[in-house]
């Protein structure tokens, strides 16, 4: 995927601890990563919103039942 | 992206696709826990020529592809376990053996999937326990 570089505003505390963890040189990697990461929640949020529409809220039943289950670490 | 990849997965089958896309409970409730929980939601590519149909009465199926996190790609690695897992398991499914290889090849994985009896063939094939990869059968 090409880049492209972008004037934004951040909280300068965000800013600090994101370049004190990697970095002057790896802040814009960091920052796309996780622009990424909302991204993917936002499209799920967006599907789930969409399907809750057309079917109805998730029962109460399968919530309780996929939420009991041991998941991996 | 290496970050991204390396994250936990809930690997869909085309049954998987299919119930999310029919609206099932379960299915949405364990794709709401791992967008809740920071898993990856994904889907291997192959599983498109199962439910890809390019049909319009199938459009949530579309929506469905196009919402997840990833389509991943088939590897050659990944072709050639999931090769073996299929001859180890006697499971002849081609696309089955590949959701479980993306799974096996990096947990923690979960399958969402309407045919657990061929994946859990399939994941012991691997040698794997089901700490690392766990089945939900929806």
């Amino acid at each position: 995927m090409s880049t492209r570089p972008v004037s934004a505003t951040l909280t300068q505390e965000h800013v600090a601890e994101a370049k004190a963890r990697v970095g002057e040189r790896g802040f814009s990697r960091y920052l796309d990563e996780a622009l990424a990461r909302q991204l993917q929640f936002d499209r799920l949020a967006d599907l789930e919103a969409e399907l809750e529409l057309k079917f109805g809220p998730i029962p109460e039943e399968s919530r309780r039942r996929i939420q009991d289950m041991e998941w991996p670490n | 992206m290496a970050q991204l990849k390396s994250a936990r997965r809930l690997v869909l089958d085309s049954g998987g696709v299919s119930v999310i896309a029919e609206g099932k409970g379960d299915a949405r409730a364990a794709m709401n826990r791992a967008r809740t929980e920071g898993w990856l939601v994904v889907i291997p590519a192959p599983v498109l020529a199962e439910v890809h149909t390019g049909r319009r009465e199938h459009a949530m199926i579309d929506r469905v592809v196009n919402a997840v996190d990833m389509l991943l790609p088939t590897t050659p690695e990944i072709a050639k376990l999931a090769g073996e897992l299929r001859a180890k398991s006697g499971v002849l499914d081609v696309v089955d053996a590949i959701v479980v290889a993306e799974a096996v090849a990096s947990p923690p994985s979960i399958i969402l999937t309407t045919d657990p009896g061929d994946i859990a063939r399939l994941i012991e094939a691997a040698g794997l326990t089901g700490d690392e990869v766990v089945v939900i059968a929806v």
